[in-house]
């Protein structure tokens, strides 16, 4: 079974990250589920340094820490219940496929990854634009996750223009083949870039990158671009209006997931714009 | 990988470094105390600290988990360092994380579940009676002044926490340090300090391979105590991992930290330390100040060495009265104390086990002994109990010719007697039907019992049949079982 997962915690465009898996639900005609955390930091915000211990303080901080994590628990279920129930009754509305809601307890990476083998699509909302107030967890996410995030980072809006960051590379061009027959978006306008000081292998790439699309009867725009990639996709993105970048990232070096991590959350601060990202 | 090692690193770095200083100066007076329970400088137990800490707080199996020179392992080496000399204790060290590892390879953390709660309690108990006994030396053939600056030091621990604001700030135990420290030298009075109990570290550890033979001689003198010391550190490890996993409500790897302990130990060894392990009361101090991560246990370790290279003119200078309190307040701290309130609810059984393990270690100052015994206990309870699981129905067949014997429960060595007692061998019958479809024969007694049974009745002119034997009966009975193998019959029936 395969299907949509949108991962929820309501504070980060939960809205408009389930606007945008409904729609993808419905393009792909895949079931669609919300998936809420509970999250069980281990981070400690109440110090206390007095640094002694009396008789029977192993029981009494037990009793205090359970006291504490069930009211915080307990809290933090209410309103992801809450959240979700609101978010299923939004996408029934416009959902044309069978929409499932979910609570579960744990670390968020590990809980998508052990869901990560059918979803097909995972769409999660994230925080702040500003690049340096993304989330650790964010990056953790991206460097984790093998399968298609949208990382939704702004208000809904119907996406007109897809913006494709192509390098033209084996992964890339079979990526390209795969998803030009079962689009994640429908009607809307594909602008595909590729980057390359060298203008002929890049217009052959473009070319090769068309003649896939073609093969599906979808119409592409390309262009060669050169300078810095940031810089120059930037710059495209703007120019041109466009609503979502996809781009991909391959190889699974440590090193190369740790850059790509930090190239992905750079891009996310300045385009201010969903990223559609591949594994 | 990545992510693990960034959460269980990183994901708390304020309060782990801060709680990680906490246990620093938690651990100072622990090492220096039971470096001198086993008759070594306190450098000894200073540097065993240090790389035990450090060490762990990359190859543990339970982030957050202090490790370092305990007095569990410190009343072991008392007599082989007495007999033979630190040497010998390095050499035993690096034994014990040898057997630790291999321990650890062979699934010694499943052993783990033969310990019942009962003797885990007991274990924790006899712990906080032997740390609060190893005071005692501190305080006997004293002055009054000793005890006043103990009952001071104490005064300090527990109400210092309850001044507004500073008092969840700045830990008791180094507020009193301090403040004795500061009265006795200006006071001048003539008390026992840290410096009189013998050396200090002056420099950072330097790599040392224990000066001993090489031979089979010395493999014998240092084997038994570093077996106990292996036992004992892994199973103080194990408990404490326990009540780390329970407090902060995560889960550990039991195999990795025994690994670990061995990886320890071993580096332990080879730096003039002595054997270690992980430490109940300061890791709940750890986790009580906030620490989680690896970090904590890193950063103790560190600051420790710091702490005591840098500053060991101090420290010479703390009375031995200030570590004394620290320390009672430590064995006050690691006391179950909700065992000796639930004494009263629980089944007598479970109280003889608890009390049983802390009475053999209290004893024998010997924590392996204490938890053996405990284990024996509780497994004798237990298959007694279990051995009230047993009964037998009888019927006849209308002419009383046939009687029927069923036998519901479990058969084992210690029901295997009632099992027999049950055949009413006086009867006169042409044929005994024992039915075992709802009886569950376990060992080798059991089995014997019920050849031995067949037998007499067959002797005594019956037809006997053996009906419904389950499964796993039938596997205990076909592999040793005798009575359908008339040839075998003569063998064991010889002797009567």
């Amino acid at each position: 079974m395969s299907y949509v997962l949108c991962c929820v915690d309501g504070k980060n465009y939960s809205q408009s990250a389930c606007d945008y898996a409904v729609m993808i639900s419905n393009n792909m005609s895949l079931p669609l589920r919300f998936l809420n955390i509970i999250e069980h930091s281990s981070k400690v915000e109440k110090l206390n340094l007095s640094g002694n211990i009396k008789l029977g303080e192993k029981d009494d901080l037990l009793q205090e820490y359970t006291n504490e994590e069930a009211t915080k628990s307990q809290c933090a279920i209410k309103t992801g219940k809450e959240l979700l129930n609101s978010l299923k009754e939004k996408a029934l509305q416009t959902c044309k496929n069978e929409v499932t809601i979910l609570q579960i307890h744990g670390d968020v990476i590990e809980t998508i990854l052990d869901f990560e083998k059918d979803v097909t699509v995972l769409v999660i909302g994230i925080k702040s634009h500003e690049e340096h107030k993304i989330g650790d967890n964010v990056k953790d996410i991206i460097r984790a996750i093998h399968k298609p995030v949208l990382l939704v980072n702004s208000e809904f809006v119907e996406p007109k223009k897809l913006l494709i960051a192509y390098n033209g590379s084996t992964e890339s061009k079979k990526l390209l083949n795969e998803t030009s027959k079962k689009p994640i978006f429908k009607n809307i306008k594909r602008d595909i870039v590729n980057i390359n000081e060298d203008k002929t292998l890049s217009s052959k790439l473009l070319n090769e990158a068309k003649d896939i699309f073609a093969k599906q009867n979808i119409e592409v725009d390309t262009s060669v671009l050169s300078g810095e990639p940031k810089e120059a996709i930037f710059n495209y993105f703007e120019q041109n209006n466009c609503d979502i970048l996809a781009m991909g990232a391959f190889g699974h070096s440590r090193l190369k997931e740790f850059i790509f991590g930090s190239f992905t959350s750079e891009m996310l601060g300045k385009i201010k714009k969903p990223i559609l990202l591949f594994r | 990988m990545y992510q693990t090692m960034k959460k269980e690193w990183f994901s708390n770095i304020k309060a782990d470094t801060l709680s990680g200083l906490v246990v620093a100066l938690a651990l100072i007076p622990e090492a220096i105390a039971f470096s001198i329970i086993a008759g070594v400088d306190p450098k000894v137990g200073l540097y065993a600290s240090f790389c035990i800490a450090v060490v762990i707080a990359f190859v543990g199996g339970r982030p957050g988990m202090i490790s370092a020179a305990t007095g569990a392992m410190a009343l072991l080496m008392v007599t082989l360092v007495k007999d033979h000399g630190l040497q010998y204790l390095l050499a035993a060290t690096l034994l014990t994380g040898v057997i630790q590892i291999i321990l650890a390879y062979i699934g010694v953390a499943k052993l783990m579940s033969f310990v019942a709660r009962a003797v885990v309690v007991g274990f924790v108990n006899a712990l906080a009676i032997l740390i609060f006994m190893a005071q005692l030396p501190e305080l006997t053939n004293v002055t009054w002044h000793v005890y006043a600056l103990t009952a001071v030091g104490l005064g300090i621990i527990y109400l210092f926490p309850y001044i507004p604001k500073i008092g969840k700030m700045l830990p008791s135990p180094l507020v009193t340090i301090v403040v004795l420290t500061i009265f006795v030298y200006f006071v001048g009075l003539d008390v026992r300090n840290v410096g009189d109990m013998g050396e200090l570290p002056d420099t950072l550890p330097i790599f040392l391979w224990p000066d001993v033979p090489l031979n089979l001689e010395t493999l014998w003198i240092i084997l038994p105590y570093s077996v106990a010391l292996a036992v004992v550190g892994l199973l103080e490890s194990f408990m404490t991992t326990t009540i780390v996993d329970e407090l902060t409500d995560t889960s550990s790897d039991k195999t990795k930290e025994a690994r670990g302990q061995g990886i320890a130990n071993i580096a332990s060894g080879c730096i003039g330390g002595m054997a270690g392990c992980a430490m109940i009361g300061q890791s709940i101090i750890n986790v009580k100040s906030g620490g989680r991560g690896r970090l904590s246990t890193f950063i103790a370790g560190f600051f420790l060495l710091i702490m005591v290279v840098f500053l060991s003119d101090i420290i010479s200078i703390i009375p031995m009265a200030a570590l004394v309190a620290v320390m009672i307040m430590v064995s006050i701290g690691t006391f179950d104390w909700g065992s000796i309130k639930n004494l009263k609810t629980l089944p007598l059984s479970t109280n003889i086990v608890m009390l049983s393990t802390v009475v053999v270690t209290v004893y024998t100052h010997n924590l392996a002994l204490g938890v053996i015994t405990g284990v024996l206990f509780a497994s004798l309870f237990f298959a007694n109990k279990i051995s009230h699981f047993m009964y037998c129905e009888t019927s006849y067949n209308e002419d009383k010719s046939v009687k029927t014997y069923k036998f519901v429960g479990q058969v084992f060595f210690n029901s295997a007697d009632r099992f027999y007692d049950n055949i009413d061998f006086k009867e006169v019958l042409d044929k005994v039907i024992i039915d075992v479809s709802k009886a569950h024969f376990w060992d080798i007694t059991a089995v014997y019992a019920l050849d031995k049974a067949v037998i007499k009745l067959r002797r005594e002119g019956a037809i006997v049949e053996v009906i419904g034997q389950n499964e796993a009966s039938k596997t205990i009975i076909d592999r040793f079982g005798i009575h359908d193998k008339p040839q075998e019959i003569e063998k064991v029936m010889g002797g009567h």
